[in-house]
């Protein structure tokens, strides 16, 4: 109990856990539009996917763009298991971990042989041998066209599909809510402890110099295999939780899931790479950023000068510069080129920032929050 | 003492936000959903009416007329998707993935066909305008659940459901909403789906149909030409490939080289050496356009020039070269310069005043957009009729609709009901390339309706 | 044989779209040690803006290519200027991350411009196609050919003759023992990116010709085909970029005439460089005939 306080060292911290405590406990009851909750949902997917990832990059230094072929291996065992096989919630959870962590393991001794640039293309390969696998083991993904993840089970102890609480009925939607974010919080906790415990230095060690590292006596090989299957775990759940909302899965091309590989990575990057809370930070900020251009477009439209049109298309009269969907992805590859230029350590880091300015002001103190190092590949 | 502090506080945080928000949750949602509102634009498109032809408006009744057996029913309340004075559809199509190739223009053939109800008929049931929501699926499933939760409370139904995936992803949702969604693909596979609205031929009829007329008819080839099959590997693919065998084993030939493809390909050397070697005097193509374009390519490279065979997701217009030569395509719509056709008449004369401003050219894609929404169109009107604009007024206007005349735009018109009373549509028009006919560069052959359609069941 | 010999150029004219390519991501990896994504925005741009000249302004096919290569050096100079300049100390997955924005940023520039989401641009060569001893190739896969071997060897008098050149192999090897000697670093970096820019045009314009005239953005994804026959080649070799191609896009369509095993799945053609790649990677990480690194404690 004591330890698990520990975590929080500051007042601040405490009560901003406190406060996601409660902002994810009272959402549901505020907002019941499924679509908010969905994109809730979604973003809470992204969250731990980066929570992994960040355990991976931000804390041990290896570079990848593979973490949407662990969330697809998640999400695939999820369906192969919890709806094909109706095995209960938290075996299909712990199917989805061990198979996306066991892939992990797998690619650690190719971290081990390769740095860097050579890491990033390896998991590229990665998630194209992925995708071409579910696109043809038919028997097992359903091949092209797909596999239905109806049925699935989301009930341990309460079941989050049919959720009632003092006679409060949710949606299934808002179960799926609690869950995921209950699994965000847990996994959180098991984030911040791993850091800051023996283990968690032995990491940043390696991210810092992985040679110098092994010559004072930490086992970079061991150390590297195990994060990758942490962090190929986390994703690998991320995408049970995932395939539980969409209730359907296709494995797309590999372009496309390369393209995801780039979102949690800049969920990361935006959120606050090295830092705990940076991934859940970042999730709530990119995740939902497409379905509030959609949702708000007409406030956010306004006559472009010069060329005296619409920013946004009109899908009524198709006068406009650029549809929602554009609009949305340039917003975020110029949130992810800004932040990378100017501010490396993201949205956390920004708050930091201030807080330490205000804190100048008042009493002076040398609590700047964690020590953020940038992502550090050594050739 | 500080622990202590921190844990009562956010416990008591927690149930007295949990009390207040249980009290005033429970309309929430709809508030929500309101929010989304767009402003009407429909009566401010200026667009050049020619209000000149009052004979016209007789044969505009692309509708089918109805019994007359029903007593016109009362207005329809306000449901989700209609306020009382305007009707909301919703269009999960893909504006920005690897299909927006079919999706940009099919949406925009849908606004032409609302533009011109709104416009010229005042509305459905002459009183409710139309309005469009879309939302970019990407072809991918978990962005179409996302753009589905968005726009279901606020559409009265699914106007148009691109490509399978997507399809498959939203129909549990849709079953679960009971919202009637209109399939934009994949006729065959939805036909039997309470909830689905199904429009245009089965791919499978359509291969069953080429086949057909390619061995019996057509005086290119018998069951004797060494024939063969290029299918992309998804559903589309699939039924079309099921299709294609099962009327080969009913004509009696063989498919000597069957090979697949991905979409996305950029590479048709061993595909077509493969076709060559097995000496393919024909090729059936269910496949996408521009990997399409790709593969004629490269048959014009290996010196391989066979009869293609085509579905119609395999050709458009905009990629069609002078190496199309030997290209036929089994379509649904007639031939866009065939006056005779009263619906077409319409159609290019609609295209031209609601077009949007870029000066696109009419295709079978902005065609297809256009003539999907006939069916919707009938369906409001019914459900209009009905009184009841609610989910479950339209899924009961659905059972009663009957047949949906569209004026010779589709081969033959789809008879609507429950799923054990429908009749899809199952004749198709052959069409070759003919750079000589734009604006689709095709010239009609022939119209058929296999025999051997009757013996194939659909979704089997 | 027949079957072979076809099969084998059209692996070599595929090979060469992907040293095209490949030679621009290398371009970049000798100047400033990092992968640069942003390679397929500039085939993307470069593609349209050469059809935007040649198809819808009638301007001569080969002129427009050239002003588009040109245009496009521009751009890349320009991002060079604006973005990557201020990054050079970053770490090396900050600044390809960076060049992923980038590249996101430019694909979302497509549609924006051209608002069909298809369009054909017709070159002069479909169609056109000799016979050599039985194998018949296409004007097309010829050009792509010419054009891969004109740009290697340009490379290769550039990196050989030019100051500029010289000193960019200089800045590639120790960019503070090059500043020493009065090497603008700076200016090798301009190059560079100029380079990589036009020479992406060039793999579009061939991969566009090369798919039946078909103009979609998808051809912008190609690029990440071409990152293997990069690696292949060894990072910071243009020769090896250029062989690597070639190795990969035989690989890639011999596969996909001979190899024809079920459980091989459908395609397995496409993840046949990536495997190629990674088999070659274990035994030889810096390539066929890339420079050996040293770890530094």
């Amino acid at each position: 109990m004591t330890d698990d306080l520990r975590l929080l060292r500051s007042a601040g911290a405490r009560i901003g856990a406190a406060l996601a405590v409660a902002a994810v406990v009272v959402t549901p009851l505020l907002i019941s539009s499924d679509f908010w909750m969905s994109v809730f949902i979604a973003a809470g997917v992204f969250a731990l996917g980066g929570l992994g990832l960040n355990l991976l990059t931000g804390y041990t230094g290896q570079a990848s763009l593979g973490q949407a072929a662990f969330v697809l291996i998640g999400a695939y065992t999820a369906a192969w298991f919890g709806a094909d096989k109706g095995w209960p919630m938290l075996l299909w959870m712990a199917a989805a971990m061990l198979a996306a962590g066991l892939v992990g393991a797998a690619i650690g001794p190719f971290a081990l042989r390769f740095k860097g640039n050579y890491l990033v293309v390896v998991s590229i390969a990665l998630v194209f041998v992925t995708v071409h696998v579910l696109q043809n083991w038919d028997s097992f993904s359903g091949g092209f066209n797909g596999k239905s993840v109806g049925g699935i089970s989301l009930s341990f102890l309460v079941d989050f599909g049919d959720l009632s609480i003092f006679g409060k009925q949710f949606t299934p939607e808002q179960g799926l809510f609690y869950l995921t974010w209950i699994v965000v919080g847990l996994a959180t906790l098991a984030v911040a402890n791993i850091i800051r415990t023996r283990p968690g230095r032995a990491l940043q060690a390696i991210r810092d110099r992985d040679v110098a590292a092994e010559v004072i006596g930490i086992r970079v090989a061991r150390n590297k295999v195990i994060v990758f299957a942490l962090s190929g775990a986390m994703a690998g759940l991320a995408g049970g939780l995932d395939a539980a909302r969409v209730g359907f899965l296709t494995p797309g091309v590999a372009e496309s899931q390369l393209l995801l590989s780039i979102r949690y990575v800049a969920v990361i990057v935006v959120g606050g790479v090295g830092t705990v809370v940076g991934a859940i930070v970042g999730a709530l900020f990119l995740g939902p950023l497409p379905e509030l251009v959609e949702e708000f477009s007409d406030k956010i439209n306004f006559t472009v000068p010069l060329v005296d049109q619409p920013l946004l298309k009109d899908s009524a009269t198709s006068e406009g510069i650029m549809s929602n969907a554009v609009f949305s992805e340039i917003l975020f590859s110029i949130l992810l080129v800004v932040f990378l230029m100017f501010q490396p350590r993201g949205l956390v880091g920004l708050w930091h920032r201030m807080v330490a300015s205000l804190k100048r002001r008042g009493t002076p103190t040398d609590d700047a929050g964690p020590d953020i190092e940038p992502v550090a590949t050594p050739h | 003492m500080t622990k202590k502090l921190w844990l009562v506080s956010a416990l008591l945080l927690t149930f007295a936000l949990f009390a207040a928000a249980c009290g005033s949750s429970d309309d929430s949602g709809d508030s929500a959903g309101s929010d989304t509102t767009e402003p009407t634009d429909g009566s401010d498109t200026t667009a050049p009416t020619d209000g000149t032809e009052p004979a016209d408006s007789g044969s505009d009744a692309t509708v089918a007329p109805d019994d007359g057996s029903v007593e016109p029913a009362g207005d329809p309340e306000p449901a989700p998707g209609f306020d009382g004075e305007t009707i909301k559809l919703g269009y999960l199509t893909d504006e920005s993935g690897p299909l927006a190739i079919l999706g940009v223009p099919l949406t925009t053939g849908s606004q032409i066909y609302w533009d011109y109800v709104n416009e010229e008929l005042g509305g459905v049931g002459g009183r409710y305008q139309v309005e469009l929501a879309t939302g970019d699926t990407k072809d991918d499933p978990s962005s179409a659940v996302q753009e589905y939760q968005r726009l279901k409370d606020d559409s009265v139904l699914f106007a148009q459901i691109l490509s399978t995936p997507p399809t498959q992803a939203v129909l549990e949702f849709l079953k679960e909403d009971n919202i009637v969604g209109v399939p934009g693909s994949l006729a065959g596979t939805w036909a039997n789906e309470a909830v689905l609205m199904p429009n245009g031929a089965a791919y499978e009829y359509e291969m069953i149909n080429i086949a057909d007329w390619f061995v019996n008819d057509s005086g290119l080839g018998g069951v004797d030409t060494v024939q063969c099959v290029v299918s992309v590997n998804d559903l589309y693919g699939e039924v079309g490939l099921d299709g294609l065998e099962y009327a080969a084993g009913e004509l009696g030939f063989e498919l000597t080289e069957k090979r697949t493809m991905n979409r996305n390909d950029t590479d048709f050397a061993a595909t077509v050496s493969a076709l060559d070697q097995a000496g393919c005097e024909a090729v059936y193509a269910i496949t996408v356009p521009r990997e399409q374009s790709t593969m004629m390519a490269e048959a014009a490279t290996q010196g391989f020039d066979p009869i293609w065979l085509g579905a119609l997701p395999s050709y458009l217009s905009l990629l069609a070269g002078p190496n199309f030569e030997k290209f036929y395509v089994a379509l649904d719509n007639p031939d866009f310069n065939d006056t005779s056709v009263p619906g077409m008449v319409d159609f290019l004369e609609r295209f031209e005043t609601y077009k949007p401003d870029s000066g696109a050219e009419p295709n079978s894609f902005f065609f297809s957009g256009y003539y999907q929404q006939i069916a919707v169109h009938a369906l409001l009107e019914k459900a209009v009729e009905l009184g009841d604009l609610s989910r479950e007024g339209i899924a009961n206007a659905m059972t009663q609709l009957g047949e949906v005349e569209t004026d010779g735009l589709t081969a033959e018109n789809y008879v609507y009901g429950a799923p054990e009373d429908r009749i899809p549509t199952s004749a198709s028009r052959i069409f070759v390339y003919d750079p000589d006919n734009p604006p689709n560069l095709l010239t009609e052959l022939a119209l058929l309706d296999s025999e051997l359609n009757d013996g194939y069941e659909l979704g089997g | 044989m027949d079957k072979f010999l076809q099969l084998f150029v059209s692996g070599v004219a595929l090979g060469g779209i992907y040293a095209l390519i490949a030679l621009g991501f290398v371009v970049i990896y000798k100047a400033t040690g990092t992968f640069n994504f942003a390679q397929g925005g500039f085939v993307l741009l470069g593609t349209y803006l050469t059809y935007q000249l040649a198809v819808e302004w009638e301007v001569n096919f080969y002129l427009s290519t050239l002003i588009a290569v040109l245009a496009m050096a521009g751009v890349a100079m320009l991002i060079e200027r604006t973005v990557l300049r201020r990054m050079m100390d970053q770490p090396a997955f900050t600044i390809i991350l960076v060049t992923v924005g980038i590249l996101l940023f430019l694909q979302q520039l497509v549609p924006i411009i051209w608002d069909e989401p298809g369009l054909r641009f017709a070159n002069p060569w479909l169609g056109e196609v000799v016979d050599i001893g039985g194998v018949s190739i296409s004007h097309a896969n010829i050009w792509t050919v010419v054009y891969a071997g004109v740009v290697f060897g340009a490379f290769a008098l550039f990196f050989k003759f030019t100051r500029t050149g010289i000193g960019m192999q200089a800045a590639a090897l120790d960019q503070e023992a090059a500043a020493a000697q009065g090497i603008s670093v700076a200016r090798s970096f301009q190059v560079s990116w100029a380079i990589a820019g036009a020479v992406g045009v060039l793999a579009g314009v061939m991969l566009t010709a090369r798919g039946g005239d078909a103009l979609t953005p998808a051809i912008g994804f190609v690029a990440l085909r071409a990152l293997p026959a990069m690696i292949l080649g060894g990072l910071d070799s243009p020769g090896g970029a250029v062989v690597g191609g070639v190795i990969i896009g035989v690989a890639e369509v011999l596969t996909a005439g001979y190899l024809e095993y079920e459980w091989l799945g459908a395609n397995f053609s496409s993840v046949v460089p990536y495997l190629v790649l990674i088999f070659v990677l274990l035994f030889r990480p810096s390539g066929l005939f890339g420079t050996k690194e040293v770890e530094r404690v």
